[in-house]
């Protein structure tokens, strides 16, 4: 069992986590989704938001890189008290929770959708959340180590499945750009914001970091790969489809499938699509890493085994409440908690530098009165 | 002692029992079968027949029958229609006559009768393209007739009379140039676009005698048929409007297909005698333009032929070899022939003003704004459109 003080992860590890769940949430129902409003515009969308998450992966690293030593914990309560930290953490924990789900959800619709029809019931996930509750218990070093095998193994199928699709490509269905008004934008980066701010992670890893400082700047640049991945992955949908991209609702399942070698040799690109989903499981881990650690900070437990425990349950009362009812999930994500997505994934770690600082100055003050 | 024992329980057997009582609910939770079904509770439908029947639809489904190779090589299949207003609910049928569940994962052909395609050919076309389980790279198909007498004939080659079509249409992209190949997703995809005309191959029942070696009883042999499948439907608007021949399908192939090797007869030269040319390399350009008020449309086809081909008396061994290679003569013929075929294609296409050129679609991406102005003072941009063909034949 790890000791907390060990739990550590090494920032080549958060990347390649990112690496594990980045690409492969983006790429189930998401383009499906921008594609109703943005129809050949949708890689712009993703380009945007994939810049925005960059932009507050770069705003926590500049926390991390001023005091290494400080989790959220310490910099939340130090500057604005106990309770309204506590707050803060609930609403987080809730946040993390349903971004647990949502690619769980997804990942037994594509399931449903593109492999067996006549699969059952939503809580055959009920073992993706003990396992994610185990994951959770063991630590971010444990999750962390699996992170630099599954990384690896989301590059490659990933790799494979853009040069399967290549020969369908028509790169002209991305034009005319943006001739629609600039409405849609907003609109579909209000709807699909939940889907992506997977950065804001971070906020859960500060404290845990145990790396150079100066490997910020190569991590930055691996997170700027993942933005062009996920961007890239629209372009050859929306190349592949054109008009009608809005309907390829499990778009990993439909960029590879014209290649004429699969009509000789079988669908073997099924092999990387699976494995793409275990990472998509991966990525419901995390998610459910996050929400157990907010639950943590907020309740400060003194046995290590209870957020999980907690969590895993609050996790599976909701999948059973979810029990298939797959279109409503989507239309309160489109419609609700994308909004409230975007407040904490954009706004409130905007504030996190001035908290930390202003943690520092009391920590500062209350040093010297010693 | 006994705290020594109890420490011991504590730290090793209770933890243990609880992870064996973890595993032995997770063995109970494991064994159910998920409500999965069985293969054998399944039909595996290879294709789909789509026809109208007063105010509803029919769909007949063949389904493939798995048998002992060792006594029957070949594979054999049952035909099982379905009725209801709509294709679902016809397919729902089909489950209740059949007793399988209808898996449509594996459906490589979708059949249209000719009386869906008189009545709205994107309305059943849309059921399958919004289920999941439905791989749109499936080929579709118009017949002149009933879609269900086509799927309950057989071919001499292949008892199943689907497969024995699909070895015509899905080669149509490699081998033979004169058949028209189009799937779910292509169909789709033209009719969502600002081009939404298609062309969609047609076929037709012969019916022929077919003696073979086989040890196979007379009566099996008999009454098998062949498919024509050489004309092509234009559809525009959800409806049919016109039908094109196997010169014309031949002609839209030379200009639409990449990599299609291509025969062409040229009729009536050399003293009436016709001649047989191979065009191995070609390249096509289609451009357009837009002027004050119309749409200039540009042909630019450059090909490499050779005969396969033609009446000659050669007097020696050297004659032979050289004779593949085009005179001047047979050169201007095989232009001047192109050429005809395509202007015949293209009054075709506007007469019905049916895009299947895709104009519309690459004035939209390529000239957008000029496009967008013309088409709000013009309806007729494919009518009015002036083309332009020219032909360049060489020698391979």
């Amino acid at each position: 069992m790890n000791d907390v003080k060990n739990d550590k992860i090494k920032l080549n590890q958060i990347a390649m986590i990112f690496f594990t769940i980045i690409p492969i949430t983006k790429f189930i129902i998401l383009p499906s989704a921008i594609s109703k409003i943005m129809l050949n515009d949708s890689w712009i969308v993703a380009g945007i938001l994939m810049a925005l998450d960059i932009l507050i992966a770069v705003i926590i690293l500049t926390c991390y890189k001023r005091d290494s030593s400080m989790s959220f914990l310490d910099i939340s309560k130090n500057a604005i008290g106990k309770y309204p930290t506590k707050v803060i953490c609930i609403i987080y924990f809730s946040y993390f929770m349903l971004k647990a789900v949502l690619p769980a959800v997804e990942l037994k619709r594509m399931f449903a959708g593109a492999m067996y029809e006549t699969i059952p019931r939503v809580s055959l996930l009920i073992p993706l959340f003990l396992l994610a509750a185990f994951c959770a218990y063991r630590g971010i070093k444990s999750l962390g180590r699996a992170a630099n095998i599954l990384g690896w193994i989301s590059i490659l199928s990933i790799v494979i499945l853009m040069l399967l699709s290549t020969p369908n490509i028509d790169i002209t269905n991305i034009l005319p750009i943006m001739n629609r008004p600039y409405r849609g934008v907003t609109d579909s980066i209000l709807s699909v914001a939940a889907w992506f701010g997977d950065f804001i992670i971070l906020l859960t890893l500060l404290g845990k970091i145990s790396d150079s400082k100066k490997k910020i700047a190569k991590s930055l640049l691996y997170y700027i790969i993942i933005g062009i991945i996920v961007v890239l992955l629209f372009i050859i949908l929306i190349s592949i489809y054109g008009d009608i991209t809005a309907k390829q609702v499990n778009a990993i399942f439909k960029i590879s499938k014209f290649n004429t070698s699969l009509t000789k040799l079988g669908r073997y690109d099924y092999i990387p699509i699976i494995f793409l989903m275990a990472c998509t499981m991966f990525a419901s881990i995390m998610m459910f890493y996050a929400s157990n650690e907010f639950l943590n900070y907020a309740f400060e437990f003194k046995h290590k085994f209870i957020a999980p425990l907690i969590s895993c349950i609050i996790a599976i009362i909701i999948i059973l409440i979810i029990n298939d009812q797959f279109a409503k999930l989507f239309e309160f994500v489109g419609k609700f908690f994308s909004i409230a997505s975007i407040a904490l994934q954009y706004i409130v770690p905007l504030f996190i530098p001035l908290l930390q600082r202003i943690s520092i100055k009391k920590l500062s003050k209350c040093d010297a009165k010693k | 002692m006994f705290s020594k024992l109890k420490k011991i329980y504590q730290n090793t057997i209770r933890s243990k029992l609880i992870l064996l009582a973890i595993i032995f609910i997770s063995l109970l939770y494991f064994t159910n079968d998920f409500t999965l079904l069985d293969i054998e509770k399944t039909a595996i439908i290879s294709a789909v027949g789509i026809d109208r029947v007063g105010d509803q639809y029919e769909i007949s489904c063949q389904i493939l029958l798995p048998s002992d190779t060792s006594s029957k090589p070949e594979a054999s299949q049952a035909i099982i229609s379905g009725k209801g207003k709509t294709v679902a609910s016809a397919i729902g049928d089909v489950h209740t006559r059949a007793g399988l569940y209808p898996k449509l994962t594996f459906c490589r052909l979708i059949i249209l009768g000719m009386d869906t395609i008189k009545d709205d050919i994107v309305k059943p076309l849309n059921y399958f393209f919004r289920t999941e389980q439905f791989n749109d790279s499936a080929m579709l198909l118009a017949s002149e007739g009933s879609a269900k007498k086509v799927l309950e004939s057989s071919s001499p080659i292949e008892n199943v009379s689907s497969f024995a079509i699909q070895r015509i249409i899905e080669h149509s992209n490699t081998k033979i140039s004169d058949v028209i190949s189009i799937n779910l997703y292509e169909f789709m995809k033209q009719y969502y676009s600002k081009s939404d005309s298609i062309l969609i191959p047609c076929v037709s029942l012969s019916d022929e005698s077919v003696k073979s070696d086989s040890a196979a009883p007379q009566a099996e042999n008999e009454n098998k048929t062949i498919y024509d499948i050489n004309s092509a439907l234009i559809i525009k608007d959800e409806k049919l409007v016109d039908e094109i021949d196997r010169r014309l399908v031949k002609a839209y192939n030379l200009i639409t297909q990449k990599d299609v090797r291509t025969y062409y007869s040229v009729d009536n030269v050399l003293d009436n005698d016709g001649m047989e040319l191979l065009i191995d390399q070609k390249r096509v350009k289609i451009s357009q333009s837009i002027t004050s008020d119309i749409v200039l449309c540009q042909i630019d086809i450059s090909i490499k032929a050779i005969f396969v081909d033609r009446y000659n008396q050669e007097k020696n061994i050297e004659e032979l070899t050289n004779n593949i290679k085009l005179t001047d003569e047979s050169k201007r013929l095989l232009e001047k022939s192109i050429t005809a075929d395509l202007n015949a294609l293209l009054q075709s296409m506007q007469k019905n003003q049916a895009d299947f050129l895709n104009i519309n679609n690459n004035l939209y991406k390529f000239k957008t704004k000029q496009y967008e102005r013309l088409l709000s003072s013009n309806k007729n941009l494919i009518a009015d459109t002036q083309f332009k063909i020219s032909v360049k034949v060489d020698s391979l």
